[in-house]
């Protein structure tokens, strides 16, 4: 039973994949950024059946217990495929309860859940099919929306929902048509290449990082307004689709992955005496000598391999965009 | 067979993305953000106007409110509201809106 290890490596002894460490990312969306507390009784169902379950207060608090009780053995790791599997059913519930409950990013956490749930070794292809859907989805449907290619979304995305001292700036520099038109243009481009990227396995750690800019992007120009939650989950999510198969190889041939962060030099594989590869002074680089390919391309996919940095990276600008009003008073305070 | 079950899971997926293009609802359609609408709603029961509070927690939307995916979930749920658990009430709902900040357009429902 794994006792919570945010930087262990692998979560199951039969896949690379970091499997627990995503299904506690997301059950950290579920209870802090999503503040789900309870599972909530039915209030216009998509399917009216449930309706007969109003009233039932009894079933609810049950619910409610075998909800905690899931998110507890994903953050503790025990049996969390199981677990996860659970409150994913528990988020598909829950949103098939209530039409106002229907969010896109609460059913993609639910979806990539129950996905965690039923993975088995050989499957991996499911988590990049399932990104790939959501940002087809995303992209699809922009395309074929009048108001996306007229820049009309991002005129009053601009200049009556989000508008700040960053986007209006750049709307007076530009003209306000004009960068409507190429957000438009860029964010429909944007999420239907990823959608293909993902597929493609090509390149994983630049479509990481992508996904990571992206969204970041986004954050940025609406000065943490848009969209903390996708930024998350796109992050977490998107971390399965890294290269850990060839980073298990490097840990089988005697390699070790160090987890602390020393502020002198990234944290680095350090090689067994007995074969011989070489390491660069600074860290930066390991090459075979067997094969005269890189292993590790540089410092900042050292950096992103290493998932206590991931979680600090991601937890942080998250918290800054929720609690950015908070912030800002005690910054104001002090 | 858990292949098939997952390859079932995305085609649903697939063909929900492409069905939400042919409906007026945009639900399961993996289109989030596409479409930014501030609402107002009216309800009127007998000869009583409802408070925006009132009107809010009847239906457990904000009101005046904005809706990021598409202004129809709104009518949906209103709509669904009122044929439900309202449906004796008769009651006259009108909603005040603005797609993507174009000019406001209005929608009623009466039972």
């Amino acid at each position: 039973m794994e006792i919570f290890k945010l930087g262990s490596f692998g979560s199951r002894k039969d896949s690379p994949l970091p499997l627990l460490f995503v299904a506690r990312l997301l059950v950290l969306y579920l209870i802090w950024i999503r503040g789900m507390r309870h599972i909530l009784a039915p209030f216009l169902p998509f399917w009216e059946g449930l309706d007969k379950l109003r009233g039932l207060d009894f079933l609810y608090s049950g619910l409610d217990l075998i909800y905690w009780v899931a998110v507890a053995a994903v953050l503790i790791g025990y049996r969390f495929p199981r677990f996860a599997l659970l409150l994913a059913i528990l988020v598909f519930f829950q949103v098939m309860s209530s039409k106002g409950m229907y969010s896109t990013s609460f059913i993609y956490a639910g979806c990539m859940l129950f996905l965690i749930g039923l993975f088995r070794p050989g499957l991996e292809w499911i988590f990049r099919v399932q990104i790939a859907l959501l940002y087809f989805g995303a992209g699809f449907n922009k395309l074929l929306d009048g108001d996306w290619w007229s820049g009309q979304y991002f005129q009053n995305f601009i200049y009556s929902v989000y508008p700040n001292y960053l986007n209006l700036g750049l709307a007076k520099w530009v003209g306000l048509e004009n960068l409507a038109l190429f957000l438009s243009c860029f964010t429909i481009v944007t999420e239907l290449s990823l959608a293909f990227w993902v597929l493609s396995q090509k390149w994983k750690t630049e479509f990481v990082l992508t996904v990571l800019l992206f969204h970041l992007g986004m954050l940025v120009f609406t000065l943490g307004e848009l969209s903390y939650i996708y930024f998350f989950l796109m992050a977490a999510t998107s971390y399965l689709t890294l290269d850990w198969v060839r980073l298990e190889g490097l840990v089988s041939k005697g390699y070790k992955l160090t987890t602390r962060i020393d502020p002198k030099k990234f944290p680095v594989f350090q090689k067994n005496k007995s074969l011989h590869h070489t390491i660069s002074k600074k860290n930066a680089l390991i090459q075979s000598s067997e094969d005269g390919k890189g292993i590790v391309k540089n410092k900042l996919e050292i950096l992103l391999f290493n998932k206590t940095a991931f979680f600090a990276f991601i937890v942080s600008i998250v918290f800054i965009s929720k609690y950015k009003h908070h912030l800002m008073q005690l910054f104001y305070e002090l | 067979m858990k292949k098939k079950g997952l390859v079932i899971f995305f085609s649903i997926q697939f063909a929900a993305t492409i069905y939400v293009r042919f409906t007026d609802e945009k639900y399961f359609g993996w289109a989030p953000y596409d479409q930014i609408s501030t609402y107002r709603i009216e309800v009127k029961i007998g000869s009583s106007i409802l408070t925006p509070e009132e009107t809010s927690e009847r239906y457990n939307l904000q009101n005046p409110g904005r809706e990021n995916r598409n202004i129809t979930h709104i009518f949906s749920q209103i709509t669904q509201f009122e044929e439900t658990y309202g449906k004796f009430d008769s009651a006259k709902v009108r909603v005040i809106f603005s797609v993507n900040g174009k000019t406001s357009e209005e929608w009623k429902y009466s039972n």
